[in-house]
């Protein structure tokens, strides 16, 4: 599938987007997949680290809210698009 | 009493008066119409400037903050000139050379959870042009407790944001992003660099969807969030739900009133190092003469090495820090360092909470020690 990375999150995976073949799985299992992979400063915008994701960042499939979906149970396909978009502060 | 005009705004507003979704009726719900733009920095300038040049009546400044010259790159609203100004009297003088026809009032204090409510109260439309997370809850908060409509934009280097907060027929900032980051995953502008005419864009959208609001026309964007990432040149427009569970605007809010917000304004009381964990350029300069010199750490990004740097330094920019604790010995003593000190005291603490035993952050960070012990290089 293909993830894609915005504003601070980008920084810390250095890219913008990237394919991923795994296994069918939940929103919630990629997302630790990608937080051992890019390690605590990532897992901090995603609250792994106290269990509770994406309250600080939000994840779309396929452009909608996982909130809308079947939130952190939501289960993806390889052809889903992911984005994670942190929130911005700057003005 | 409706507002009136003169034959001079007539003209001036005559391009308005020819469409028919604004004409004469439009004119003059825009100059009946408040705005309260809290921030005249980036996203405030050029909101600022367009709902003066619409003719929207009554502008409300809010900045505690002055001119700098850094600010130039993209705080339109001010120039050379007004560098140590306060920023919302440059920015009055500039709307209203821009349009004499409307009231523009300066509102030069932080605005925080015991001033919001009372700077806000006159107002109809409130746009979040701030540039850190704690005001926009505040604001957010504001809006919701006391109904009114909040446009809302926020920028990172190449990436905006722009929507409408209306609680009474959509979702608010906490249904987006229910929780507050922590302070050390807030950067700012002046830490983390900005394209210069990213603002520009996003504030121009702001002023864009508030004249919209004031029209009552189009699609304003409540329950969206629109994206920009500049050097894709993309627009992406997603909808977010409001959440029956939002702590301020959900079926059974906790927040009531708004809650204390004292650390937004200001960046010294942010990171409140003790004296052991602070050392001058001066101690600092005398500790590196000593056999044993303390391991220098650079936490900013490789980027900015090209201004100016510290011999024998080692690079970790502060996104990495976490990740990276294993390149730096623990038993030695470190001196961590950014641009002014501000990025280097989050870092402080991160060594600390991993158990490093010796870390000072460097006080004024390498701008201070460029202006003592490397005469020629620069600061920025």
């Amino acid at each position: 599938m293909q993830i894609k990375y915005f504003a601070t999150l980008r920084d810390i995976t250095r890219v913008s987007e990237e394919h991923i073949s795994v296994p069918e799985q939940t929103l919630e299992e990629l997302i630790q997949f990608l937080c051992a992979r890019y390690g605590r400063s990532f897992a901090k915008w995603v609250s792994c680290e106290d269990g509770g994701f994406g309250s600080l960042s939000i994840f779309l499939i396929n452009g909608t809210d996982y909130r809308s979906l079947d939130g952190l149970q939501t289960r993806l396909k390889d052809s889903d698009v992911i984005s994670l978009f942190p929130p911005i502060a700057g003005g | 009493m409706s507002a009136t005009f003169t034959q001079d705004e007539i003209y001036r507003y005559s391009r308005h008066l020819m469409i028919p979704e604004v004409g004469l009726d439009g004119q003059r719900k825009l100059k009946e119409t408040s705005m309260l733009l809290v921030g005249a920095g980036g996203l405030g300038s050029p909101a600022a400037f367009y709902l003066a040049a619409a003719g929207v009546g009554r502008i409300g400044l809010v900045d505690d903050d002055v001119v700098d010259a850094s600010n130039l790159q993209r705080q339109i609203l001010h120039d050379t000139a007004h560098v140590g100004e306060l920023k919302a009297e440059s920015g009055k003088e500039k709307l209203l050379a821009l349009n004499p026809y409307i009231e523009v009032n300066a509102i030069s204090t932080c605005f925080n959870s015991e001033s919001a409510a009372g700077i806000a109260r006159d107002y109809d439309i409130i746009l979040d042009c701030t540039d850190n997370f704690a005001t926009r809850y505040l604001i957010n908060d504001l809006c919701v407790l006391t109904g009114k409509p909040e446009v809302y934009g926020a920028i990172y280097r190449f990436e905006g944001q722009v929507s409408v907060f209306d609680s009474r027929r959509g979702p608010c900032y906490r249904c987006l992003f229910p929780t507050l980051p922590p302070p050390e995953l807030s950067p700012s502008c002046s830490d983390a660099g900005v394209f210069g005419i990213l603002p520009g864009v996003i504030g121009t959208m702001m002023a864009t969807e508030a004249i919209k609001l004031a029209l009552g026309i189009g699609s304003p964007l409540v329950g969206q969030l629109m994206i920009y990432d500049a050097l894709e040149t993309s627009f992406q427009r997603i909808a977010f739900p409001k959440q029956a569970n939002c702590e301020v605007c959900g079926q059974t809010p906790s927040i009531k009133s708004l809650l204390d917000s004292t650390q937004s304004c200001g960046d010294a009381t942010l990171f409140s190092l003790s004296p052991d964990e602070r050392i001058t350029p001066s101690d600092l300069a005398e500790a590196l003469q000593k056999p044993v010199p303390p391991l220098l750490l650079d936490v900013r990004s490789p980027v900015e090495q090209q201004i100016s740097s510290l011999e024998n330094a080692v690079n970790i920019p502060l996104e990495q820090l976490s990740d990276r604790l294993d390149e730096l010995d623990r038993q030695k003593e470190i001196v961590v360092f950014c641009r002014t000190g501000r990025r280097s005291a989050r870092a402080v603490e991160i060594l600390h909470s991993a158990g490093f035993p010796r870390v000072k952050n460097l006080t004024g960070g390498i701008n201070a020690w460029v202006s003592q012990y490397q005469p020629g290089a620069f600061q920025y």
